[in-house]
């Protein structure tokens, strides 16, 4: 038996004790990432990053030169153009805030805005550089006065107006022959 | 004085690691499944051969890829701790000292096992103790791979976290072709190892079972 084939019958023999500890409380069934051992693990790795994680460094910032093409993107946009908010649009930040926002379109351009240009780190495993404008979420968040016990920020649409998601983000990346933001 | 071969924190350890490599292995090539290209966008690297075939999925964990990233990310740790206790037995016993390979012990033992096994030469080197020095230098070599998959692995964990980390690696491409090597001389070595094993079978009864060493038995 070649190493390739021993590994790929113990994978599929470990599938199978996952599937059989169901129930059990420690499973690990790959649809359900949460629950069971996985979801045991998942806790204790974001306790060992809440301790590895200092608010104060960012990513460095990086050389125009650095920029990745917008091509060598991969599309998930629904579009190539920029989205333009419909009339009425406005971005709702509620959950655990102290002061719960409706911020529309004119409001959201008042507040600060921010340029940086950092390499990306996709969870699928590549990296690329692009440059960033808009609206800090920090800064959403200091005016909304978020509860210390907030964990996640979360984004969906609350409107019918689902196509146009894309709006939504505090920052929004730049198209590098753009010289607007 | 007799003692096991391979005693028994060796055994446990070794066999953990059987099924927390496989698991890692797997649930590491599900990762690589959502984007297997090596480098940068816009800049992969040309000396990767692979570029954009995917792993067969007989071989992969998780089934998609957040289910693989928490396969990986849980069992990470485990394997971590399995490692600890094992080079914590390791030096705490001085079993170290017939493991690790050592050049002026074993240098010339294990090229003149090389010329054998090569047929260049026709009496085989008699081992020293416990392993030749081929064997040393293998296992040696391994172990050696723990610590560069872990450093790489944390590096892509949490890139901006650990910038250092990151930069002593030659960045987050690197650090994730570096990764991947690793699997591959591991997978390359388990080829050899299991080969070597059944070739001299008495060494699973070690390694299962256990028994004493017994140097009467080498030649």
């Amino acid at each position: 038996m070649s190493g390739s084939t021993r590994r790929g019958f113990l994978a599929r023999g470990l599938r199978g004790a996952g599937l059989l500890a169901l129930g059990g409380g420690l499973a690990c069934d790959s649809s359900r990432p949460h629950a069971g051992f996985l979801g045991v693990m998942e806790r204790a790795n974001e306790g060992f990053q809440r301790a590895l994680f200092d608010p104060d460094r960012l990513a460095p910032e990086l050389g125009e030169d650095e920029e990745t093409d917008l091509e060598d993107f991969p599309k998930y946009k629904i579009s190539r153009e920029f989205p333009v908010a419909p009339a009425g649009w406005a971005l709702a930040v509620k959950g655990l805030v102290a002061r719960p926002l409706t911020l529309s379109i004119a409001d959201l351009k008042r507040l600060p805005r921010t340029r940086t240009r950092v390499r990306h780190h996709c969870v699928e495993g590549w990296s690329a550089v692009a440059s960033w404008d808009g609206v800090r979420l920090a800064e959403i968040a200091r005016l909304a006065g978020v509860d210390p016990r907030a964990r996640y920020v979360g984004s969906g649409p609350s409107t019918p107006a689902t196509r146009l998601r894309g709006t939504r983000r505090a920052r929004s990346m730049r198209r590098r022959s753009s010289p607007t933001g | 004085m007799s003692r096991p071969a391979q005693p028994w924190l060796v055994r446990a350890t070794h066999w953990a690691n059987v099924v927390l490599l496989a698991v890692m292995a797997g649930s590491g090539l599900r990762i690589l499944v959502a984007y297997p290209f090596l480098g940068p966008r816009g800049d992969e690297y040309g000396w990767y051969p692979l570029q954009g075939a995917p792993p067969p999925s007989a071989l992969t964990l998780g089934g998609w890829l957040a289910g693989a990233r928490h396969w990986h990310f849980a069992f990470a740790w485990i394997f971590v701790a399995n490692a600890v206790v094992y080079v914590a037995y390791l030096f705490a016993s001085g079993e170290w000292r017939r493991r690790l390979f050592f050049p002026r012990r074993d240098a010339r033992n294990a090229w003149g096992t090389v010329l054998h096994d090569l047929r260049l030469r026709k009496e085989a080197p008699q081992p020293i103790g416990l392993y030749n020095g081929m064997q040393r230098l293998t296992y040696t070599a391994v172990l050696a791979m723990a610590p560069l998959v872990v450093l790489s692995g944390l590096a892509l964990y949490k890139p901006v976290q650990l910038p250092r980390l990151t930069a002593i690696l030659g960045g987050y491409d690197v650090a994730r072709a570096i990764h991947l090597a690793v699997l591959v001389a591991l997978a390359l070595f388990t080829v050899v190892h299991v080969i070597q094993v059944l070739l001299h079978p008495r060494t699973l009864a070690d390694m299962t079972v256990g028994r004493d060493e017994r140097p009467e038995e080498v030649s």
